[in-house]
């Protein structure tokens, strides 16, 4: 019986070729890319889960609240996490730990390593198994991974090996204590090396500096604790350690948030951490992961109705063999196995395609999303599951209706060809309306997306990012030495313009790192805060900043070393008359009075995310060398400049690693995550459209199958080609009309939330979606017209002869 | 075997409804080889129907082997289907996706017959009806009287009681209708086989030993 089934099964799906063919194409596509962004997102969630302690694992944060809105920062000072191992209850454990790099070195030149400086509780907390030697920690131990093992010591067993890490200005040497096994690449936290927090240089000045914020901080609650009975105890440890902090915060006329704190601790769970924006840690926000996940199942759901017509269709016009079957005595239940088994047959093929294509696209894949997805996790139980649970949901879904529907109906009626689904078509048409909806949502978003990106990438920012070539300083190397010998070494070529230098970078450069440093001071009585950024000489001119007023820091005045330079915004900000030449105490205590020596056009040192805000300019000092370098470059060889620049850089500095990009390539680097989750929209879009159309072609040449006889007698009436052809199409494209008009509000109220998160963007305009919906009909159009000239062309004789 | 008592069909149509069979009362015993004749439209398609359980009467009592239809439940109705009757169509009605042999065989894989006798039954009846050769081949590679003949094949391979042949011969030619006609002939006579057809043609009627008129849905 089952052979037999198979048998007929196969037959058919080969009898109708051509519909068979669109229907597996377009399902092992969507199965695909479905797969590849569902394990996508499957790997993120799983982000962290390998601690065995996470489930009592949190992250320290904390909120201060200002007159707009509370603002989180998960950032600790130092004496914070002793101070909750001692004084609040129920904590099973505290960890600090300092992020960044540092200069690692044996007996060769030396490397860059990420080290994490902590507390000796870190690795009783984090599962971070160790391969050999004891993690205990010691003051003068090194912790290191097994890769940074290897990397240094061509072997994992380097307990018990010295080596040298520059902190602070000094070369200081460890033992090798243990070697870990690496941190899994789903893990939020991530180091080469571990050392003992009190090797931390600031360790010393910062230790019981409770206003500095730089290190994360863990607790571990006792097994099955509150967070929520953490953060009621956190109230009078805030008002006891913050007192002046909160007196000062209601003097500004804060608003109290959450709980009627001014400042206040939270805790972010372990499985939060790595989605959790108030996390220094967190990499992935939840909704883009929702939003892949969206795509994921869109695709699915539109082949899968394209699936589902195809196959009801292909049933219908079975239905006599249906009713020979019912007559020769089948039951019901054998009719609706049979009809579902065929479409099962169609599923599975399409699955091992789809599995096979994914197989095949996922390194590209992976290195766009520059993640690592391995393909064991297809072999999870749970993944494996999944798979399995949609394509017998699918498989049911598609194959089951149809095959209930013949069951069920009357046999002469089946016998004859007639069957009852309602001469309308009403649920393949809503199906049809469905997909074109989903269609038409994406055309709009992409062409809003793609506007946005441009938009973006062609706004002036106020600043010269075509000609600047900004080269990270890098860790170990003093920015003000290296500023001079770099400035002396591009001396000699003329195409170099000016060389400036500060503390931030523009845009996110090629060593990855941004910062920001917001300061506020009283001024007339009232909070400024303001952006503050160090600068060295020439920096107007460097990036070709417009002064409005003054002048630009002089090398020749010596009293220019407390000169500022303020954006138009900040001078609104401080909101006096004479702005140039205004004197600033940033601290009612010190001694030191800056002067204001210039006000600059405003322009975007941050990302258009962000509206512009006040700036202040400081010259570097000794404590605060720059970070980064900047060289302007005619724009005439910009290339060779670049070279010219390498070239100076490594006689400046021998041996550094030369990061320098231009800052237009960094600017558009900040919106990376955009164009990465728009490149993904718009292949998602041409996807949705191809397989809805896909669908659309093989629906459109049954329905004309069908009609044929219509058609043939309407041709010997004497119809013309145009007129049968609009007969046919226009059923159709009412239908896709229809959805567009649904479509265009969902995706207005979309994007214009999406848009909301930009404080530039374009605005939304109503050819937009007309341009959408244009195409969609275009395209749908284009795809019927195929099925209905041919239709409409065809030999009346022959097509009446068919019946 | 087959007793109507006072069988009346009628279909809606508009406000009203179209009587198409009108008290009918009919007895045929085993074994009997029954034609219904009768003009277009007279309902005797529509009586064959009622009594191959594929339309149910809209009046009156239908006993089928001495039991009443009305009262069977689905499950009994596949039953007879699968064991008690057979059918015979005009159009053929084979299944285009199989072959002969499959053809054949597909009532008795619906009766869960073990493998093995169906090889033999099926067998047996393609040496029976000489289409051994052709039972590799698809329906539409063979003509009309050699898929009839199919037709016939799979409508008694699982020996049924009875054979309702809906106008077998409609859309053959006349040497083909006659073998078909003495086939059907041999079938009643050898094994039994209880056959009412349907048919406009007296040539064909004669076969039979009983004719059936009916006209405007009564039975003259």
């Amino acid at each position: 019986m089952i052979k037999n089934y198979l048998k007929i099964a196969w037959r058919s799906i080969w009898k109708s070729k051509q519909v068979s063919a669109i229907n597996i194409a377009g399902l092992s596509m969507a199965i695909a890319v479905a797969l590849l962004l569902s394990l996508t997102v499957y790997r993120e969630f799983t982000f962290d889960q390998f601690h065995e302690n996470r489930k009592d694992l949190y992250q320290v944060y904390m909120e201060e609240a200002y007159n707009d809105k509370a603002r989180g920062r998960s950032n600790m000072p130092y004496p914070m996490g002793p101070a909750l191992a001692t004084e609040m209850p129920g904590l099973k454990a505290v960890t600090r730990f300092s992020n960044g790099g540092a200069s690692m070195r044996t007996t060769d030149l030396p490397q860059e390593v990420t080290l994490l400086c902590v507390d000796s509780t870190f690795l009783q907390m984090f599962t971070f198994p160790a391969i050999s030697g004891s993690t205990a920690m010691g003051i003068n131990d090194a912790v290191i991974s097994e890769t940074t093992a290897k990397r240094y010591f061509k072997t994992a067993d380097a307990v018990g090996q010295t080596v040298l890490l520059r902190l602070g200005s000094n070369w200081e040497s460890f033992k090798v204590a243990a070697v870990l096994q690496d941190p899994p690449d789903e893990s939020s936290i991530r180091f080469d090396v571990l050392l003992r927090i009190e090797n931390n240089p600031a360790y010393k000045s910062d230790q019981n500096e409770w206003e500095n914020f730089s290190l994360h901080t863990f607790v571990q609650l006792q097994p099955g604790g509150n967070p929520l009975a953490f953060e009621q105890a956190a109230k009078k440890f805030m008002a006891s350690h913050y007192a002046k902090r909160i007196d000062e915060l209601k003097k500004m006329g804060a608003k109290p948030g959450k709980g009627e704190e001014y400042m206040r601790l939270g805790l972010v769970s372990m499985d939060n951490v790595h989605f959790d924006p108030v996390s220094s840690l967190s990499k992935m926000k939840r909704p883009v992961l929702y939003m892949l996940l969206f795509i994921a199942v869109f695709l699915l759901f539109i082949a899968s109705i394209n699936f589902m017509n195809l196959t009801m269709a292909r049933a219908f016009t079975r239905a006599k063999e249906v009713g020979m079957r019912k007559m020769l005595g089948a039951a019901r239940l054998q009719l609706v196995l049979q009809l579902c088994g065929e479409a099962m047959i169609l599923f599975f093929i399409s699955l091992v395609l789809g599995m096979a294509l994914a197989y095949i696209l996922m390194p590209g894949f992976t290195a766009f999303l520059n993640n690592k997805l391995p393909l064991s996790l297809l072999l999870k139980p749970q993944i494996m599951a999944g798979i399995v649970g949609c394509f017998l949901l699918i498989s049911l879904l598609a194959g089951g209706y149809p095959a209930l529907v013949l069951a069920s109906s009357k046999t002469l009626q089946v016998l004859k060809g007639k069957i009852n689904t309602g001469r309308k078509h009403y649920l393949r048409n809503s199906l049809i309306v469905a997909q074109f909806v989903i269609s038409c949502i994406m055309i709009c978003c992409t062409i809003v997306a793609w506007q946005q990106m441009n938009y973006l990438n062609s706004k002036p920012l106020g600043i010269n990012t075509h000609e600047v070539v900004s080269v990270p300083v890098g860790n170990g190397h003093d920015g003000h030495q290296v500023l001079q010998r770099l400035r002396a070494a591009l001396k000699q070529y003329p195409d170099v313009l000016a060389v400036s230098a500060s503390s931030n970078n523009f845009g996110r450069g090629k060593d990855g790192s941004m910062s920001t440093s917001i300061l506020s001071f009283d001024h007339n009585d009232r909070e400024v805060q303001t952006h503050i950024m160090s600068i060295d000489y020439d920096f107007v001119k460097t990036l070709d900043l417009r002064l409005l007023a003054g002048r630009d820091m002089d090398r020749a005045m010596a009293a220019d070393s407390l000169g500022l330079l303020i954006n138009e915004n900040m001078a609104r900000e401080l909101g006096v008359k004479e702005v140039v030449g205004h004197r600033i105490r940033f601290d009612e205590n010190a001694k030191e009075e800056y002067t204001v020596l210039g006000v600059v056009k405003n322009y975007h040192f941050k990302s258009l995310h962000e509206e512009i805000a006040p700036l202040t300019l400081f010259l570097s000092n000794r404590e605060d060398p720059p970070s980064y370098i900047f060289v302007k470059v005619s724009p005439a060889n910009l290339q060779g400049s670049m070279q010219k620049i390498e070239a100076a850089w490594k006689t400046a500095v021998p041996g550094a690693a030369f990061n320098a990009s231009f800052l237009d390539e960094n600017t558009n680097r900040l919106y990376n995550d955009e164009k990465k989750l728009s490149r993904i929209f718009v292949s998602g879009a041409l996807l949705t459209i191809a397989i809805s159309c896909m669908g659309l072609f093989a629906i459109a040449m049954m329905a004309i199958n069908q009609r044929t006889r219509e058609i043939g007698v309407r041709k010997v009436l004497g119809a013309s080609i145009g007129s049968i052809t609009m007969l046919v199409s226009g059923d159709f494209l009412k239908l896709v009309v229809l959805s567009i008009l649904i479509a265009v509000p969902l995706a207005w109220l979309v994007m214009g939330n999406w848009l909301n998160n930009y404080a530039y963007s374009i605005r939304l305009n109503i050819w937009i979606f007309l341009a959408a919906g244009l195409i969609a009909i275009l395209v749908a159009a284009i795809t019927i017209s195929f099925q209905t000239i041919r239709a409409a062309l065809a030999n009346p004789v022959k097509s009446l002869r068919t019946e | 075997m087959i007793q109507l008592r006072n069988i009346t069909k009628h279909y809606p149509v508009g406000f009203g409804k179209q009587e198409i069979l009108k008290d009918v009362n009919l007895h045929i015993h085993e074994g009997e080889f029954v034609s219904i004749m009768g003009p277009s439209g007279s309902g005797k398609s529509t009586l064959l129907h009622i009594l191959g359980l594929l339309e149910e009467p809209s009046e009156g009592d239908y006993y089928f082997q001495g039991e009443l239809v009305q009262k069977m439940n689905d499950k009994k109705r596949t039953q007879l289907h699968r064991g008690a009757i057979g059918f015979v169509f005009q159009a053929y009605h084979l299944i285009d996706e199989l072959t002969v042999y499959e053809n054949i065989e597909t009532p008795l894989l619906y009766k869960n017959m073990p493998g093995s006798e169906r090889k033999s039954r099926v067998a047996d009846i393609l040496d029976r009806f000489n289409i051994v050769a052709k039972k590799d081949l698809f329906p539409n590679q063979l003509s009309g009287g050699q898929q009839q003949l199919v037709g016939i094949a799979r409508a008694i391979v699982a020996e049924p009681a009875v054979i309702f042949a809906d106008e077998p011969t409609g859309n053959l030619h006349s040497d083909q209708a006659r073998s078909i006609m003495e086939l059907f002939a041999d079938l009643n006579r050898n094994e039994r086989i209880t056959i009412v057809q349907v048919t406009h043609s007296e040539t064909n009627a004669a076969y039979g030993n009983r004719i059936i008129q009916i006209s405007d849905g009564k039975v003259q």
